[in-house]
């Protein structure tokens, strides 16, 4: 006989609400360390951007002329951000600055979880056990949805508890404080908006199964931001702008002073009908039933079979390519924006003067200025992300124990790290290939020069391949599935460094450390050697370091 | 005879957790060689040593006679490896999953390749993630052996199969052991390892505890032995007896449980008016559940009745 040993735990007091005692328990438990990163990173936004505000525009004058030049920007930037309400003071501006742009990048974890939290389950078949208990498929779709409400409420509670004070840090002029309440109740239509395209990709994944209700999710989570932000280019959209929530509920700020409650119920009763479609269709379908779409699948791409460089590149080419013409799309609406933009810079002679003292080498009368200064910063972190979501997909086949049988054939595990290293640095090369294309089609027309926006690609996708090395070196050292989360993490931390960093007043040794402070200005045709020579090191650095240290541990541990 | 396996001491430690402990083995060429024992008592780990998965923490392995760290991609090239757990690739079919692996190793017969499949009854076209469990080991079982490798290792091969495949994987086994090549296998079929293996291993708890021929193990261990006598005898004239113990009387009749020889058993009984005897040989099973219970180790680790 086996000594008995305790294996069903006493719960604990908190278990019903996160633990394992129910399903909303456990989905709540699952969610606590996305829900603490997202509050926080929220949060660090709305400091980020109350930071300067306080320190630049201190003064009832410049701040006027921070008014003046803001709503003179054309209509298409002012799309990217939404209408400029009651910026002079500090909600105002926060709530102009981050209103649309929080809820769409936060928005993804919406979109993965919901996509995910009872198609994902289904796939690897946990549903399946789940399902064959004295629950009923409602009660576990609707726990499972609790679970993420509360833990998306936890984090917008976070996220309004720093909003609030980052207005009682930064408030220099009267107006600028926010109140708690006005705080808490502007970030519970951010955690709306980011629901929103979550409940749909939830409403659809019973049918189209998980990665295609991510894809539809961030279609609406992306869709919807542009519609709405880029309604002034072209009748088109104009006439589809009132269907993006984000037109329904521009004119809800509570800390700029202006409320729209309507809108919001509105949204509001939206999301509810997804979630509840969601939670029918999943009640009545098959468990895991998926409904095949061949006609959605990217035609052509090669299956590679003739070794593990070609295996991951064509595992990564789909999205390699997503990602490409995402930011690439952002690139071309920004760079065909450049000739207006640039005509209202010159008419507002405050604020070019101040662009010219930060940035003397841009030429902002080119479309390759604009994408330096409008466009490049964002772009970095884009890509260096789309490089550690690469790493994951390399990290899998040690995970999910293929590596075994790779490394039971006459590959030797340093062949195997460089080529399938390779393929996730050709995956970034996809990356900037289809990134490029997008700028040159968009800045070509305007007769701007070109060769500079595809070399300042070339340099987005050169960084993001020095952290990609990074992560490599952590997976081949410790283990692979650390690569993507390392990769990651210094990817956001030099992302935060860059726009908090100054504000915080942290040393130049510091600030330093980011390598976008020595690349130059790639976008616009300037470029600083020593940070393209680190990033190159960094890439082919970290590759073979991952090779070594995998050569030296375990596998699969 | 040479050997294909051969571990001195091989012990292997995750932190605090066990390995595996000290484990001597000999695998000759050509022979079938099953690994048996518990979940966790050390199987799987011992399989990735000795293709240089993971490194020893003491002792040495060596295949072909090759140190398994020093040149793991010159055994590699003529092993054939079917992990217990493992995942394709989602998005590729079938057959372009046997593809890869043949693109790897290279100079894999096709024709060997389709009539594994056909026997195996594997559909190609599909996509690995539409698999069944079964079906997704099919696939495995096609990697594993499309190059005829020298020395299969395979961990739970018959995972998931139904009977009738599992008897086909079985014949492709004794083929291959027909052909010269050896295989190193562990399985919870017992019966099929009984008929195929010609040794087997047990190992428990990170440490071997028998290793010998299959009808070796089977006469090394206990017997039930029936006795019928002309009148009632008291089992205690008979539980004196090194080896015998469960002695259980009914009537006429005794049973008993007897470890090794039944000789003086026998010598017993007939001085007592023995009428009838049966013994009933254990089977490999009975030896397998025996060994898993037991908590002591029995055989002295690694060496079998032959002094291997």
């Amino acid at each position: 006989m086996v000594a008995s040993t305790a294996v069903l735990v006493r719960p604990r007091p908190w278990s019903r609400v996160i633990g394992l005692s129910s399903v909303f328990a456990k989905s709540l438990r699952d969610s606590r360390r996305a829900a603490l990163v997202v509050g926080f990173l929220a949060g660090l936004f709305m400091l980020a951007t109350a930071a300067p505000i306080a320190a630049e525009f201190e003064t009832p004058e410049k701040r006027q002329l921070l008014v003046t030049s803001m709503t003179a920007l054309p209509a298409v930037f002012r799309g990217l951000l939404g209408e400029p309400i009651n910026i002079e003071t500090l909600g105002g501006f926060i709530s102009w600055r981050v209103g649309n742009v929080l809820p769409v990048l936060l928005g993804l974890w919406s979109v993965i979880a919901l996509s995910g939290t009872l198609a994902g389950e289904a796939a690897k078949g946990s549903l399946d056990l789940l399902v064959s208990t004295q629950h009923s498929r409602r009660s576990i779709a609707l726990q499972k949805l609790a679970g993420h409400v509360v833990a998306l409420a936890v984090a917008m509670l976070i996220a309004g508890i720093l909003l609030y004070a980052a207005g009682r840090i930064f408030a220099v002029l009267p107006g600028d404080e926010i109140p708690l309440d006005a705080a808490l109740a502007q970030v519970t239509l951010y955690g709306l908006l980011m629901l929103a395209a979550g409940a749909i990709a939830f409403a659809v994944a019973p049918v189209l199964g998980r990665s295609r209700a991510v894809g539809v999710g961030l279609l609406a989570l992306f869709g919807m931001y542009l519609v709405s932000s880029y309604s002034t280019l072209s009748p088109t959209l104009e006439a589809i702008g009132p269907i993006s929530w984000y037109s329904w509920t521009s004119g809800h700020r509570l800390i700029a002073g202006v409320t729209d409650w309507p809108s919001v119920g509105l949204l509001g009763l939206v999301v509810v009908v997804l979630l509840a479609i969601g939670v029918a269709v999943f009640e009545r379908r098959d468990i895991g039933s998926v409904v095949p779409l061949r006609w959605l699948r990217v035609p052509g791409l090669p299956r590679g079979t003739s070794g593990p460089f070609v295996r991951l590149l064509a595992d990564l080419a789909p999205s390699a390519l997503a990602w490409g013409g995402g930011v690439g799309l952002y690139a071309a609406l920004i760079a065909s924006s450049a000739q207006a933009m640039t005509e209202v810079l010159n008419q507002t002679p405050g604020i070019i003067e101040y662009i010219r003292i930060l940035y003397p080498d841009i030429d902002l009368s080119e479309p390759s200025g604009i994408l330096q200064l409008a466009f490049f910063a964002f772009a970095s972190l884009m890509a260096g992300l789309a490089g550690a979501t690469f790493l994951a997909a390399w990290a899998s086949d040690e995970n999910e124990r293929r590596l075994d049988v790779v490394l039971s054939t006459p590959v030797s595990r340093v062949r195997w790290a460089i080529r399938s290293g390779l393929g996730v640095m050709a995956g970034i090369g996809v990356f900037v290939a289809v990134l490029a294309l997008f700028v040159i089609a968009a800045v070509a027309p305007q007769g701007g020069d070109i060769t500079a926006p595809v070399a300042g690609s070339a340099i987005l996708g050169l960084a993001a391949a020095g952290f990609a090395g990074i992560g490599f070196a952590a997976g081949g050292l410790v283990r692979s599935s650390l690569a993507a989360p390392v990769a990651a993490a210094v990817v956001i931390a030099t992302f935060v460094l860059d726009t908090l960093g100054a504000a915080l007043d942290l040393p130049d040794a510091v600030l330093d450390l980011s390598i976008y402070k020595h690349l130059g200005q790639p976008m616009a045709g300037t470029y600083d050697i020593v940070g393209i020579a680190v990033a190159a090191v960094l890439a082919v650095g970290g590759l073979l370091v991952g090779a070594w240290g995998l050569q030296r541990r375990d596998v699969g541990r | 005879m040479t050997s294909v396996i051969h571990t001195e001491q091989l012990t292997k430690t995750y932190g605090i957790h066990r390995g595996i402990t000290e484990v001597d083995l000999d695998v000759e060429a050509g022979e079938i060689f099953g690994f048996l024992g518990p979940n966790g008592a050390g199987k799987t780990t011992t399989m990735r040593v000795l293709l240089d998965l993971i490194r020893p923490t003491a002792g040495r392995a060596e295949v072909f006679g090759i140190e398994t760290t020093k040149d793991p991609v010159a055994i590699h090239r003529r092993v054939g490896y079917l992990p217990g757990e493992f995942d394709f690739y989602d998005r590729l079919t079938g057959a372009d999953t046997i593809t890869y692996f043949a693109n790897l190793r290279g100079g894999v017969d096709a024709g060997y390749v389709a009539e594994l499949v056909e026997r195996l009854d594997l559909d190609p076209s599909r996509r690995y993630k539409e698999y069944s469990k079964g079906n997704k080991q099919k696939v495995g079982l096609v990697v594993a052996l499309q190059h005829k490798p020298d020395l299969l290792i395979l961990d739970e091969p018959t995972a998931g199969l139904d009977p009738l495949i599992q008897q086909t994987f079985f014949e492709i086994v004794r083929e291959g052991k027909a052909e010269g090549r050896s295989v190193f296998l562990s399985s919870h079929i017992i019966d099929e390892v009984d008929r195929t293996c010609d040794r087997v291993a047990i190992i428990r708890e990170g440490r071997l505890v028998q290793v010998d021929r299959i009808e070796t193990i089977r006469q090394l261990a206990f017997h039930h032995v029936e006795l019928t006598f002309v009148r009632p005898v008291p089992g205690s004239v008979f539980a004196s007896i090194d080896g015998v113990s469960d002695v259980e009387a009914d009537g006429d009749v005794l049973r008993m449980r007897v470890n090794g020889p039944i000789g003086k058993v026998i010598v017993l009984a007939a001085s007592h008016g023995l009428v009838d005897v049966v013994s009933r040989e254990p089977n490999l099973e009975d030896v397998f559940l025996a060994q898993y219970g037991a908590h002591d180790s029995p055989v002295a680790a690694g060496v079998d009745s032959d002094g291997r």
